[in-house]
């Protein structure tokens, strides 16, 4: 088999800068905010799904995340409820309400968003320049920001947007911390010039000062405030040191110098007995309570926390920005993130030792479209198109199946078109046609088709034409789209509008003016139990015959293409759909599962298909239980028998064959460094060289199978392969050649700057 | 002459088997016990910081503080010993005056260890390897004792241990509970200063257990898994937490004493050794903590600030740490064999107490192969140290006087987790007069390039050391068996001789020919003279005869004759059975025999017949040859019964002068010397002690005061 293993696509995640946890109100879901304004927004519950992501925009970043759901019922509401029934009533509404998402920017706006057209509900200006921090209070009726230029800021949180109710203004430094007490009576907050300051709200002025170590008369930077359940004062600081505080006298409790550089995050619990800390130095050291009197004094005055800096574990590559704590569910666990762009949960049991997992930082939606027959490859960055057309390997004279060999490119893989989008927003979808003659993509705001031409002054590059598009209006305003697919022949383009629902276009081969809006599906956008949700994946049929869709609620519809007809609507499984695909030989849907579970829909009959009637619910524990969900699903043409199924770290080749053969077998799994077929096996590597300016010079490698699967009794049917890791992509181009694209993480780290801790002896 | 037989020589072949019944057979007095395993141990000071106790196998040697020296020794053979190696003491909470002693043959014992007086002993029948006794409940022990193994295959690390409470009534009569048992070695056991908790810690476990007098059956006490293998625990003496040291050099201090926290104690651990922690000590105002670990550095932490303060070089891995109880003092048990005591205020060595520094060192990587050698100059014992040294060491005054690093090396410890292998000194040779030694030493680890030398030194009166004068790089291509001075040479003519598996023996001769250059005119230099080797037969042991005329090589069973001067091989010597290879070779003191032993035999031939005189069927183990006297020993040991039967031959007959049974097992033997003032009487004046070392590394001198019984 030749591999084509590209290395080439420089996708480049951005630092995470802030994280958040929906309150305890609502079903849990993390909020993670990175540098260039993306927020994903993820489900711990969904074994750590990624279940959408807010495009990011021009000169945006996020600074803080806060979910606000609010529980109880304000003054201002009474008008709505006199009476005892209607006020329940209307807290019963208010907790059925998902949360609101509120982000605040380094450009001055705080702004909601609506999750789930995914762009900007409202947008209210700071009124004090970037926004540093923010928090609302327990109640999650106020809005605390606090600005670059000192102030903190109140608003009140009305169900259309944010209004201005009070303004601390204290002109010394900047805000970079802070949080509410317990009461929603004071706020305590930490800025630059050494000083925490803790501010009566309701008279609006400074209560207690705190001034935290200087060194050598240099201002220290409080970068973060946590104020624990019993009122203690936590603080974290740019020289590394956590200290508690008395948070009714002001007075400093205890001091520890536990990290070597700034302390850039807090986290605690809820009972206040915890407090996990992080910063520049990558560790991430964990405070606990020990109750602590001695045995000597029997006066119960004495009995104070002292808190005990229980251990530390040091698991980020780069500096930690952010934490967010969650202890509800199942597992107790924290999550922190920084400028090595990748999310680790960690869990209280054992820590610093026990368990740790840590989230895929490649897109969990591929970023790449591929043209087989043109064996053409394309990426979508944040605001740009790549094209490249994929090189050749020179095939060896005799195959030796002894090793696996590299071979020399004869023809390097070539980039053929750079196109860079105008625009605000970031790109939340692209497609590239078969025949590379279409590219459709498309924002937050439009959709852009092109007609991908031939340069006539250089036969080497192709030029684009923009084709007319009608646009789509959503709410009275423009919208784009958040799928884009073209069908295998050509001629149509399925467009996911970002309310859901779905457009049917026509291309027009012969005109390239004008596209034609041939129907529109509204199932989608339909709500189900008052719910809406996003489409999360779609597929179309080899024979461009059938359209599959699935969102976030588990509807998964089956449109026919030809009549414009929903054809069925799958039942419901146990847990979200993360990739839709169609047999290429047969109409039979291959949908996945966050579970990592999988089943084989046959469509013509509309059930499930025989082998995943067997097995589907018998699947091996190890397969269940990889750390990575699988993100996509593909075929070997030469073999319509067995699936390829994909994760972040992994190839999965499952034979049904084999399971059909003998009866009652259970489905068993190994671990191989290469696929046992009885065809031939190389791959091509595709990568740019570390040195020099030919960045784009390949490096080829064939390879073969070399490890032949055990010849024991039983029959292998489910080939784990974890030689290609952090997989943005994998396909066929042609029978028995697969194209995968990886990303490593080393060559993310390499563009970062050096990190602050370096590994010494012992460590 | 005693007349020969037909057949050439006369044949006397008597079974050493019965030589216990002959009644000639006379008894030896141990005259003296030195050395032994010091610090195997930790010490226990007694209250007023004066003494410290340190138990060496059955016996407490009561040493001051301010002298070192043995103030008393807490042992008597009338039988109020412990017959088996003490394992734990204490201080009789109630009565500081009294001192208790747990041992493996199943007895505590209660001493007045101001006059050496037994007071009170308990029976518990079961071997004692840690005890603790609270001030409130006397009478009521804890012990931990091992669970009686059936197979050896139990008897690796891997002991399992229990620990019962014992309740002596008035008659003395046990009452006993199990408390908890584990399939692992116990690693600690202390009680909280309040004697409310007893805390064990087993290999991987830590239980703790709430003392009362009326326990209720079934209670369960709390358990912890530890994540690593724990090595040692400490209690602090006010705050309600544990400290625990385990095998990756952790300190985890654990808070589990207090209701609130039993179910979840928090945890917090500092790391700064990169090996096990050996010891942990809580000082008793609870603001500092003493570590030690195989890294020879003593850490003392603060607790409250997490400051650390370091006391390195100490020479050896700490064994164990103790805080004498005024709390000036810190006592470090070292691996080799020594106690030094610091000053707790800047750390100084205040006293030392040294032993034979082999006694704790694996002899199975590291044998003790130069046995006990006597240092002609001022009669002092040289053995090998630690690992590429060799120790003097002084018989009569029971002192360390000299370690002398024969292969110089920093202390390291261990990089990674395979050991680091040292060289290790193979033999040591002394000129007559004691101006030159002569030592080779060798290092094979299995992977590098194997070291062998054989190095020359000399002695330097200004510094009292030896100095190195000539080092020879693999003297033979294998390994070298045996390094002897020739003896009756000035210094101006030295010659020595090796041999190696190479089935090669050389000569080497100093050369102190004077030079041309005034640079090198006073400086000697060493050659090899001649190389000889008989036949591609092995040889196994070489000796010089008294006058150093004869040389001669054991090969395998046959012995070599070589005129030491022209080097030329004189007679041969063939011994039968040929079966049975060469052990040793000596020829006696002032007298024409040479004696060699076999696997199973003792022969003595009589050079001037060239013929066995006599031989005798024993196993001799080690063979030694006294200087002043023409007598020679043989020590033969039984591994099954634990004991070692000396036997004192004089050359001319094969009936034993003295046959002595010793409850020991003999790692090496030697004639010691006479102090000059100790020859008072002339019948004695030519009499050694015979000086042998145990399985326990005491040193045990024997005088033989019952000479002129015999003839």
């Amino acid at each position: 088999m030749h591999i084509h293993r590209c290395r080439f696509v420089e996708y480049t995640p951005t630092a995470i800068h802030a994280l958040a946890f929906t309150p305890l109100s609502t079903q849990p879901l993390l909020a993670c905010g990175r540098a260039n304004g993306e927020i994903e927004i993820w489900n711990p519950t969904q074994r750590w799904n990624l279940e959408k992501i807010i495009p990011g925009a021009k000169n945006t970043s996020v600074e803080a995340l806060t979910w606000v759901h609010r529980t109880i019922i304000k003054e201002s509401d009474s008008c709505y409820s006199q009476t005892k029934e209607e006020q329940e009533e209307f807290l019963n509404a208010l907790l059925n309400k998902p949360p609101r998402l509120f982000s605040a920017s380094s450009n001055g706006l705080i702004t909601e968003w609506d999750t789930k057209l995914l762009r900007s509900k409202s947008s209210t200006n700071s009124h004090g320049g970037a926004v540093w921090c923010m928090s609302t209070n327990h109640a999650n009726t106020l809005l605390a920001v606090g600005c670059d230029d000192g102030g903190l800021r109140i608003f009140d949180i009305i169900d259309d947007g944010l209004i201005l109710i009070k303004n601390l203004i204290r002109n010394d430094a900047k805000v970079m911390a802070l949080a509410w007490d317990n009461d929603d009576k004071f706020i305590v907050s930490g800025s630059s010039d050494s000083n925490i300051i803790k501010w009566d709200i309701h008279n609006a002025r400074i209560m207690q000062r705190m001034t935290v170590d200087m060194k050598h008369g240099k201002d220290n930077i409080v970068w973060s405030i946590k104020i624990l359940k019993d009122g203690t004062i936590v603080s974290g600081d740019s020289l590394g040191h956590v200290c508690f505080w008395d948070g009714k006298h002001g007075t400093m409790l205890q001091k520890f110098k536990a990290h070597n550089a700034d302390v850039l995050c807090l986290a605690s619990n809820k009972e206040g007995t915890m407090v996990f800390s992080s910063g520049v130095d990558r560790k991430c050291n964990l405070f606990r309570i020990a109750d602590y009197f001695t045995t000597q004094s029997s006066n119960d005055d004495f009995n104070e926390n002292h808190w005990v800096l229980v251990g530390f574990r040091r698991t980020h590559l780069h500096d930690v920005k952010a934490m967010a704590l969650r202890e509800d569910l199942i597992d107790k666990f924290f999550v922190s993130g920084g400028v090595d762009a990748s999310i680790l949960v960690s869990y209280f049991d054992g820590f610093p030792e026990d368990k740790l997992q840590r989230l895929p930082f490649i897109p969990q939606k591929p970023l790449i479209s591929i043209s087989k027959s043109k064996k053409l490859l394309m990426y979508r960055s944040y605001n740009q198109i790549k094209l490249w057309r994929l090189g050749n390997a020179k095939l060896p004279d005799s195959w030796k199946l002894e090793q696996i060999p590299n071979l020399d490119l004869i023809e390097p893989q070539q980039a053929i078109l750079e196109m860079t989008l105008k625009g605000n927003y970031h790109l939340t979808a692209s497609a590239l046609s078969e025949d590379g003659e279409w590219i459709a993509v498309s924002d937050i705001e439009t959709v852009k088709i092109f007609k991908v031409q031939n340069d006539p002054s250089n036969p080497d590059r192709i030029c684009v034409k923009k084709v007319k598009f009608p646009k789509i209006l959503v709410n009275g305003s423009s919208a784009g789209a958040h799928h884009l697919m073209f069908t295998l022949d050509g001629k149509k383009l399925v467009i996911v509008n970002i309310d859901s629902s779905i457009i049917i276009t026509e291309l027009d081969n012969s005109q390239h003016k004008e596209v034609k809006i041939l129907h529109q599906f509204y199932e989608h956008a339909q709500p189900l139990d008052g719910n809406t949700s996003i489409i999360t994946s779609i597929a179309v049929s080899s024979d461009s015959r059938w359209l599959a869709v699935g969102d976030l609620l588990n509807r998964i519809n089956v449109y026919n293409l030809e009549t414009f007809e929903l054809h069925s609507t799958l039942p419901k499984f146990s847990s979200t759909n993360t990739a839709l695909a169609f047999y290429p030989t047969k109409p039979t849907l291959v949908i996945t599962l966050s579970s990592n579970e999988f089943f084989l829909y046959d469509i013509e009959s509309q059930k499930l298909d025989d082998w995943s009637l067997t097995y589907s619910k018998s699947l091996p524990k190890t397969f269940l239980n990889l750390e990575n969900r699988l993100v996509g699903c593909t075929f070997n043409p030469i073999n319509s028998d067995a699936i390829i199924l994909w994760g972040a770290n992994y190839l999965c080749l499952i034979d049904f064959d084999k399971c059909r053969k003998e009866k009652g077998h259970q489905p068993h799994l190994a671990t191989c460094t290469g696929w046992r077929e009885n065809s031939k096996y190389k791959a091509i590597e595709q990568a740019p060289k570390q040195n020099g300016l030919t960045k784009k010079r390949k490096r080829d490698k064939t390879e073969k199978n070399i490890k032949r699967a055990k010849t024991d009794k039983k029959i292998i049917n489910f080939q784990l392969v974890f030689r290609y890791r952090s997989l943005m992509y994998v396909d066929f181009i042609e029978p028995n050649t697969m194209i995968v694209v990886e990303r490593p993480f080393a060559a993310i780290l390499e563009n970062l700057p050096p990190s602050f801790y370096k590994a010494q002896y012992g460590s | 002459m005693s007349p020969m037989d037909t057949n050439g020589f006369r044949q006397l072949v008597f079974d050493g088997r019965q030589a216990a019944l002959h009644p000639e057979s006379q008894a030896l007095k141990i005259s003296r016990v030195v050395g032994g395993c010091l610090s195997s141990r930790p010490i226990i000071f007694s209250l007023d910081s004066k003494y410290f106790f340190c138990s060496c196998s059955n016996k407490i040697k009561v040493i001051s503080v301010t002298t070192g020296e043995v103030v008393k020794t807490i042992f008597d053979s009338s039988g109020n010993c412990h017959n088996d190696e003490i394992t734990c003491m204490m201080l009789n909470p109630n009565d500081p005056q009294q001192l208790l002693s747990g041992s493996l043959d199943g007895t505590i014992k209660v001493w007045k260890y101001s006059d050496v007086e037994l007071l009170k002993k308990y029976e518990f029948g079961i071997p004692i390897y840690r005890m603790v006794i609270l001030a409130s409940y006397p009478d009521r022990f804890f012990v931990v004792t091992g669970i009686p193994c059936k197979n050896a295959s139990c008897r690796g690390k891997q002991k399992a241990q229990a620990l019962l409470y014992f309740r002596f009534d008035k008659k003395d009569q046990p009452e006993m509970h199990l408390l908890c048992k584990s399939k692992s070695m116990c690693t600690g056991l202390v009680t909280s200063p309040d004697g409310e908790f007893l805390i064990i810690s087993f290999l991987r476990t830590i239980r703790i257990i709430k003392i009362k007098l009326n326990q209720q059956k079934g209670q369960k006490w709390p358990k912890y898994t530890h994540s690593s293998n724990i090595s040692c625990i400490a209690i602090h003496p006010s705050k309600p937490y544990i400290s625990i040291g385990d095998e990756y050099g952790k300190i985890t201090h654990m808070y589990c004493l207090k209701e609130s926290q039993i179910q979840d104690p928090v945890k917090s651990s500092v790391h700064w050794h990169p090996h096990k922690v050996n010891s942990l000590a809580f000082t008793s105002d609870g603001t500092y903590l003493l570590s030690g670990g195989k890294e020879s550095v003593l850490v003392i932490w603060q607790i409250e600030t997490g400051h650390t303060q370091f006391l390195p070089r100490l020479g050896s891995e700490i064994r164990s740490v103790t805080i004498s109880p005024d709390q000036t003092l810190y006592a470090i048990n070292l691996l080799d064999n020594s106690i030094k005591i610091l000053s707790a205020i800047n750390l100084e060595i205040k006293q030392a107490v040294q032993g034979l520094k082999h006694a704790q060192v694996d002899a199975s990587i590291y044998p003790l192969s130069t046995g006990l050698v006597i240092e002609p100059r001022n009669h002092l014992v040289v053995l090998n140290g630690l690992p590429g040294t060799i120790q003097f060491y002084n018989p009569h005054s029971d002192r360390h006087v000299m370690e002398h690093e024969v292969s110089q090396r920093t202390m390291i410890s261990r990089a990674f987790e395979k050991d680091i292998v040292y060289p290790n000194v193979n033999h040591v040779s002394f000129s007559s007069n004691g101006n030159w030694m002569a030592t080779v030493d060798s290092r094979e680890d299995g992977e590098t390039t194997p070291e062998l030398y054989l190095k020359f030194w000399k002695f330097d009166p200004n510094s009292q050391t030896y100095v190195l004068n000539a080092r020879i790089d693999n003297p033979h291509s294998k390994a070298v068996v045996s390094l002897n001075f020739h003896p009756g040479t000035n210094d101006t003519s030295l010659s020595v001789v090796t041999t190696g598996l190479d089935n090669k023996f050389k000569v080497w001769k100093i050369n102190s020919e004077s030079h041309a250059s005034q640079v090198f005119k006073d400086s000697v230099s060493w050659m090899c003279k001649f190389v000889g080797s008989y036949r591609q037969y092995t040889p196994r042991a070489t000796a010089f005869s008294q006058d150093g005329s004869i040389l001669s090589v054991a090969y395998d069973s046959i012995i070599t004759l070589w005129d030491s001067r022209s080097n030329v091989l004189r007679d041969v010597l063939t011994l039968l059975p040929n079966y049975e290879f060469i052990r040793h070779l000596a020829f006696t003191n002032n007298s024409p025999f040479l004696v060699v032993t076999t696997q199973n035999f003792l022969y003595v031939w009589n050079l001037l017949t060239c013929t066995i005189w006599w031989s005798y069927r024993i196993e001799a183990h080690h063979l030694a040859v006294d200087s002043k006297s023409t007598r020679f020993i043989i020590a033969s040991n039984s591994e099954k019964l634990q004991e070692c039967r000396l036997f004192v031959f004089e050359p001319q007959t094969a009936i034993p002068v003295m046959v002595h049974t010793v409850k020991d097992i003999v790692k090496a033997i030697a004639y010691f010397p006479r102090k000059f003032d100790e020859v008072s009487s002339p019948s004695n004046a030519f009499q050694s002690y015979i000086i042998y070392l145990n399985q326990n590394y005491d040193m045990l001198m024997i005088g033989e005061n019952f000479v002129e019984k015999v003839h």
